[in-house]
């Protein structure tokens, strides 16, 4: 029986399915190629969204009135750094989130449910692969910027920026089972989500600073982790912020945290409440 | 071979207000949080390059922007490109996963099996598209009135909806081709993503068309969403009239005289192919 089996063998069971998940999910984008593609090129197209904006309000990429808002003049590198770090938001969302939606479109969620793996330990696997594939996004972001548009982020700083990204990834777990259980009870989800996502960024300092966001908005954004994850990177980087480091990454753990506990909670009474509905395999 | 017997026009009609009442209940009403994703999602989509606006000008006037296209104003400028922006997309995805999403809904065979044409069929399409966008630019237009102060000549109103009108026959042949791709490419959804992220670039929805490279100036000229944009901000809020916007309108009637029927021959032809390789009904 499971119970009986040490804790040394347990966990390393644990691992080998965490692997094979790993594996799973390198697979299934491997056989879509062109959606790599698409994934590095459509945060760059939201980047120079904004730098065409900037370009055609202020003939540059520096703003007198930008830096009274954020402390800093250079907008393109704020929101070249706020872009970079959503990337790992967005994935989070779309992949640990709906990642019992895909299991029912590809019609696989019957046989994974029914496997004596916990269900978190699932989670782990798809969360630990978006984390990574995350890395490897933003790093590829932060490059391509830094060879098209006027700016320079390519240096071992990088390595920080992306450690603290990884920080934030624990509350993304929690956001993700919440958005799992969402996914058991109300199904379709796909428009949910995207609204979900472009809410966060509208919300959070991802393009521009707080401060030009109206009060009761800006309020919200302090419940958001996304918001001390990149106020973090942005004052390690010295790109405005006037807080300390240590304030924004202790905030950070924290709300990991509450996430991680809030989001696991919601997900366990949502697939009770799917298994009593018997709503669980319905499309 | 001859029909059964003449029809009227009233009898043509019916099936296509039926889908359009079918497509609008379906895809809007039936899952509650769609409701609010519908409702929020024009307000996402145009205060995120309002607030980047205001925190690059610390205002609302751009000295740059009226160099450049005569107008000050950024938030009406932005106004104005959103609404058309979004009538567009919100056409390019209903009109290209119009087949898709029956296959989606499992409806695809019983639809395919209706004595109805399939430009009845993309009509009543087209028309729940109209209604879905009407909704949007009023409630744009409303929230310009209220909340950002829009300047807009209301005298040009009719103008710009003659404008939306011929914007939405051209776009009807884009969705057209699109759907027929789709008949056989099944996983396109990477295609359109980012046909809307290239669209959201070169489309100059949030700054002039002038700060584009020139080739993507080119590019951006030939599609009917750039002469909308272009046209209607030269009605509501330059004051112009719509007989003045001579070139603009030449390429929206181009591309309801060519494209329609274009488009049309290549869904049949896509329809062919796809029944040849016997991946019709594939999901």
């Amino acid at each position: 029986m499971v119970s009986e089996l040490s804790k040394g063998v347990r966990l390393s069971r644990e691992l080998h399915t965490i692997r094979y998940i790993l594996k799973k999910e390198l697979k299934l984008w491997k056989r879509y190629p062109s959606r790599i593609l698409f994934i590095l090129i459509m945060p760059f197209l939201s980047i120079l969204t904004l730098y065409f904006q900037g370009m055609g309000l202020v003939g540059g990429t520096q703003s007198s009135e930008f830096e009274s808002f954020a402390g800093t003049q250079d907008y393109l590198v704020f929101i070249i750094l706020g872009s970079a770090v959503f990337i790992f938001v967005s994935t989070a969302i779309w992949g640990v989130g709906n990642s019992i939606r895909r299991e029912q479109m590809m019609g696989t969620l019957e046989s994974i449910w029914v496997t004596p793996t916990s269900k978190i330990t699932i989670f782990v696997g798809v969360a630990l692969f978006d984390g990574l594939f995350s890395s490897y996004v933003a790093f590829m972001q932060l490059l391509i910027s830094s060879l098209i548009l006027p700016v320079n982020l390519i240096d071992l700083r990088l390595f920080v920026i992306i450690g603290i990204a990884f920080l934030l990834i624990f509350a993304l777990y929690g956001l993700g089972f919440f958005f799992t259980g969402f996914v058991l009870i109300y199904k379709e989800l796909e428009d949910f989500t995207n609204m979900i996502t472009s809410a966060i960024k509208m919300v959070t300092p991802v393009s521009y600073p707080l401060s030009v966001l109206p009060a009761p908005v800006a309020f919200i954004a302090l419940f958001i982790p996304l918001t001390y994850a990149l106020q973090a990177i942005r004052k390690y980087m010295g790109v405005g912020e006037s807080g300390s480091l240590y304030q924004y990454l202790g905030l950070l753990l924290v709300f990991d945290l509450i996430f991680l506990v809030v989001g696991s909670l919601f997900f366990r009474y949502a697939e009770r409440s799917a298994k009593r509905r018997g709503a669980i395999a319905t499309y | 071979m001859q029909p059964i017997r003449d029809i009227s026009v009233r009898e043509h009609l019916y099936p296509v207000l039926s889908i359009a009442k079918y497509e609008l209940i379906v895809s809007n009403l039936r899952y509650p949080l769609r409701i609010v994703t519908r409702f929020v999602g024009p307000l996402l989509w145009i205060f995120p390059f309002l607030l980047f606006g205001k925190a690059v000008l610390g205002g609302t006037d751009s000295a740059t922007l009226y160099e450049l296209t005569g107008i000050s104003h950024m938030p009406t400028f932005i106004l104005v490109g959103t609404i058309i922006t979004s009538i567009s997309f919100n056409m390019l995805w209903l009109m290209s996963f119009a087949i898709r999403l029956e296959s989606f809904r499992g409806t695809f065979e019983s639809i395919y099996s209706c004595p109805i044409n399939k430009f009845t069929f993309f009509m009543g399409k087209l028309l729940a598209s109209v209604a879905w966008s009407s909704m949007y630019v009023v409630g744009l237009l409303a929230v310009g009135i209220f909340f950002l102060d829009a300047q807009l000549v209301w005298s040009r109103l009719p103008d710009m909806i003659l404008d939306i009108g011929l914007l939405f026959l051209a776009m009807y042949g884009f969705g057209l081709t699109i759907s027929g791709f789709l008949l056989v490419y099944k996983e396109s959804h990477t295609l359109i993503h980012f046909l809307d992220g290239l669209f959201s670039l070169i489309v100059p929805m949030a700054y002039p068309l002038a700060v584009l490279p020139l080739p993507l100036q080119k590019v951006s000229l030939m599609l009917p969403m750039t002469r909308s944009v272009l046209s209607s901000r030269n009605v509501m809020i330059l004051g112009e009239s719509i007989f003045e916007q001579g070139g603009h309108i030449a390429v929206l009637l181009a591309y309801i005289v060519v494209a329609i029927p274009l488009g049309y021959m290549f869904y049949m032809y896509m329809e062919k192919k796809a029944k040849k390789k016997g991946v019709l009904h594939k999901y």
